[in-house]
């Protein structure tokens, strides 16, 4: 037995059910390991489509704040000069008249700008300047550290013109900045001074117009063009300034990098809306951690569902591959061997296997048997019909044969019978004479009188019998003689009825007196074979 | 005292006829003190130091060795991008075209950055620099914005101005075009009060943003505007129809007609019986230090080549206002026609 037949049995040693359900673990497994990569591929990346979706729309919101925060500057500097305590101080103030003695600065808010309660609920600039009407900065009120920046501390006319009634955004050194102005008039429209409002646009702005909320991802600025940087973002720590958006692109998902499209702001930069991939890979994870153990339940269901089947198939198995050896045994008298253990499916494929061979088998002898009894018989009826044959043969040769020696005879007697008939007319005329002359006179022991009717009679008689055997003779000739025509030729039915009724008259007669034939063909009419 | 039908009817024909003269059907004549300036004086121009004046043009660095550089706004950006190409190409010039908005136009233009700056409306006072010559090169129309659910779909400028006021607030307030209601919805007017300096575009609406109602959702950048009007139901905003086929991502709006007239037809925007349209301008410098001849002649070549641009922008070309009236300042836009010529 080589090692193959060897593996073979061992295989089919081990039983179905642990068969099936070992191949369901296996295929389970594979399965398992499958669709985890793909499922979790698609999960991710249906999570990110859905995310991503989701930050357009956070982008879009935080686009939203900025805007209306941006636009609360301009109202606040257009709030803050029709307040009194600003008009109040404005006209107190004589600065038309002296020279320019320097700014004056406030770390807190000066009386004429809003407290920081009032700040806290609107916007808090960095820097709020008094302009007077010649552009000069007076007054300047820092909550920033930082110096006023040089533009700020001589503001151009075309900035203040610019930012009047509106925000600007615009660059100082490089650093991105809000500013606006509000101009303030006295009752006949002289200009007397403006408000200005400037801020920086960094963290601290960012943070504020996107609502402060942590958990809401990275807003930054970006520089325009190929390889675009952070300007600034909502949080320095994550998303440092400076950093180029292809550094980011690993680490973070991004969208809606969108103009400014105030058309008052030379700003060249697009906002954008970052979410950590840290925070997406987390969600992520936790999404196909409940789904792995979902599917786990699944599998483990499946597959106890599964061997419950395949037991009960098994059992079924069984009691069919017992039935089998039963019908084998009982039915057809099969010597059955003891019923092993191992693959169900097997066994009973081996029983069935067997079974047939046996029905195929038996199915042969049967066969054989009929086909030799049909021969015997065959060769019974060949060999009657070649005794028959034979019969006849002989009965032809027999019927010639005396045919032959009776018609020589007959002949004879048929032309003795013709000849005597001669005879008899030259005798009749000299005997006849006599009588004539010398009346009556005997011949054997009757008379001349009676003799000369008589005579003729007899021979007319013997001559009709004479003819009768001939044709009888004739007859069984016909009978007996071996004809091998091809039945084409055309036949005389009425002749051959006569014939049959000739041949059978005696043996007709043994069974009635009363046997008629009338042949409705015209006599001597010839049928086609 | 007992009038009869019959002698009232003069009465009534003189009153629909007063009406009508005074364009009390039309809620037209009775608006129009809303409207906002169409045009600044191309005589005014915006003092600078004489140190500016004496200031080149500088490239910036990241430009590199470039032979014209552009800023232009989104639109004339997309617009114009295969007639430059094409340009250059012709000529064997590196031209760098920067895309912005009229404010980093008007930026750029400011620092001396660039040849050549494209707006997106007429200039105002402070975009008029010293050395700085203003071409138009047409016109397109601003459409107003709905949903595109809402049943209604013709306005009049009136009824429009209303709107954007909160003068009329339910779209239920308003008619379909068989004559029905408009759907019991609040109305949301959307805006993008951008460029509020510059005369003409939302301005044509309303005049300043003091006259809009401070219920109004205002946003920042034109792909807002198309996807806060397709998202409410309720919703009326206003862009240049070009912006609804670039950000039909953003979602799916409606252009409505105005006074019965169609965004869509060039000839109702030329003879002003749709009232609302935006100017595109091409700004080129001129004068010893600051002008560039290759400037001059790519400028040249588009406002020859205007009317080959994509259908899709809908901007009218500046020969086609000439013959219709439009009043010019040298190559600038400066006035609309006149009323017997417009109406």
């Amino acid at each position: 037995m080589n090692i193959r037949t060897e593996c073979r049995n061992r295989y089919y040693r081990i039983p179905l059910t642990f068969k099936l359900t070992a191949i369901s673990v296996i295929t389970g497994i594979v399965l398992w390991v499958v669709l985890d990569y793909v499922q979790s591929r698609r999960i991710k990346d249906i999570f990110l489509a859905q995310l991503t979706e989701r930050l357009g729309h956070q982008a879009m919101e935080d686009r939203l704040r900025f805007d209306r925060y941006v636009k609360v500057y301009q109202h606040l500097a257009r709030l803050s000069i029709i307040q009194k305590n600003f008009s109040d101080y404005i006209e107190s103030r004589k600065w038309h008249e002296g020279n320019i003695a320097g700014v004056a600065y406030y770390d807190h808010p000066p009386p004429w700008f809003p407290s920081r309660s009032m700040l806290h609920t609107l916007a808090s600039p960095g820097y709020a300047l008094l302009i007077d009407s010649r552009g000069n900065v007076r007054e300047a009120y820092q909550s920033y550290k930082e110096t006023l920046p040089q533009p700020l501390l001589h503001p151009p006319g075309l900035l203040i013109e610019k930012s009047s009634g509106q925000s600007y955004l615009i660059t100082f050194n490089s650093a991105p900045f809000l500013v606006t102005s509000a101009p303030y008039a006295d009752s006949h429209q002289n200009l007397l001074a403006t408000l200005m409002l400037a801020t920086p646009i960094d963290e601290k702005f960012l943070n504020a117009s996107i609502g402060g909320s942590t958990n809401r991802g990275v807003a930054a600025l970006l520089t325009p063009g190929e390889n675009p940087r952070v300007l600034t973002s909502s949080n320095l720590t994550a998303i440092p300034e400076g950093t180029p958006l292809d550094v980011l692109k690993d680490g973070y998902l991004m969208t809606g990098k969108e103009f400014f499209d105030y058309g008052s702001s030379e700003l060249v930069v697009r906002f954008a809306s970052f979410i950590s991939m840290t925070e997406v890979n987390s969600l992520t994870r936790t999404l196909i951690t409940k789904e792995r153990r979902e599917r786990a339940i699944s599998a483990i269901v499946f597959i106890t569902a599964f061997a419950a089947v395949t037991f009960w198939i098994t059992q079924r198995i069984q009691r069919v591959t017992r039935r089998v050896a039963d019908f084998s045994q009982h039915t057809l008298g099969l010597q059955q061997q003891e019923i092993q253990k191992g693959d169900q499916l097997h066994i009973l494929e081996e029983r069935f296997q067997h079974l047939t061979e046996e029905v195929v088998r038996s199915r042969e002898i049967i066969k054989k048997q009929a086909e030799e009894q049909a021969r015997e018989e065959e060769a019974k009826i060949i060999q009657a019909k070649l005794i028959h044959a034979n019969k006849m043969t002989s009965l032809g040769t027999l019927v010639s044969g005396v045919a032959h020696e009776i018609n020589n005879p007959n002949s004879f007697i048929m032309s003795n019978a013709q000849l005597f008939n001669d005879i008899w007319e030259d005798i009749f005329q000299v005997l006849n004479e006599h009588y004539k002359k010398n009346g009556d006179f005997p011949i054997g022991d009757m008379k001349f009188s009676e003799i000369q009717s008589l005579v003729p009679r007899l021979l007319n008689t013997i001559t009709k019998g004479t003819e009768r055997i001939k044709n009888i003779v004739d007859s069984l000739k016909n009978f007996a003689r071996a004809d091998t025509g091809n039945l084409d030729e055309k036949v005389d039915v009425n002749k051959v009825v006569e014939n049959a009724i000739f041949f059978l008259n005696a043996e007709i007669k043994k069974f009635t007196n009363n046997f008629h034939v009338t042949c409705s063909l015209p006599k001597g009419s010839l049928v086609a074979a | 005292m007992k009038i009869s039908r019959r002698r009232m009817f003069p009465i009534y024909f003189l009153a629909v006829l007063v009406l009508f003269l005074t364009g009390g059907f039309t809620g037209h004549n009775t608006q129009d003190n809303a409207k906002g300036p169409s045009f600044t004086d191309p005589l005014q121009t915006q003092s600078m130091p004489e140190v500016w004046i004496r200031q080149p043009i500088k490239y910036e660095k990241s430009e590199g060795d470039a032979d014209l550089v552009l800023s232009l706004d989104q639109h004339l950006y997309d617009a114009l991008q295969p007639l430059i190409q094409e340009y250059g190409k012709k000529h064997k010039l590196r031209i760098v075209v920067n895309e912005g908005t009229c404010g980093i136009t008007s930026g750029a233009l400011v620092n001396k950055t660039v040849d050549i700056g494209g707006f997106c409306c007429p200039p105002d006072k402070t975009d008029r620099l010293p050395g700085l010559r203003f071409h138009t090169l047409g016109i397109d129309a601003k459409a107003l914005l709905v949903h595109p659910a809402n049943p209604v779909d013709n306005i009049s400028i009136g009824q429009a101005r209303q709107i954007f006021r909160g003068e009329i607030r339910r779209w239920s307030e308003l008619t379909t075009s068989n004559g029905g209601k408009g759907p019991n919805l609040l109305i949301q007017p959307v805006t993008r009060l951008h460029c509020k300096l510059r005369p003409g575009h939302w301005r044509l609406l309303l005049d300043n943003e003091d006259m809009f109602d401070p219920g109004i959702q205002d946003v920042g950048a034109i792909p807002d505007m198309i996807s806060q009007v397709a998202l409410n139901p309720g919703a009326i905003g206003y862009e240049v129809l070009w912006n609804t086929i670039r950000y039909k991502d953003k979602g799916k709006v409606k252009a409505i007609r105005i006074n019965g007239y169609s965004p869509y037809e060039a000839e109702h925007l030329i003879s002003l019986r749709y009232p609302l349209y935006r100017v595109y301008n091409l700004a080129t410098w001129e004068g010893k230090g600051v002008e560039n001849p290759r400037a001059k002649g790519l400028v040249e070549y588009l406002l020859q080549h205007v009317e080959n641009l994509d259908k899709a922008h809908n901007i009218i070309p500046a020969s086609r206002l000439r013959k219709a009236g439009w009043k010019f300042k040298g190559n600038e836009l400066t006035g609309e026609p006149d009323a017997h010529l417009s109406r």
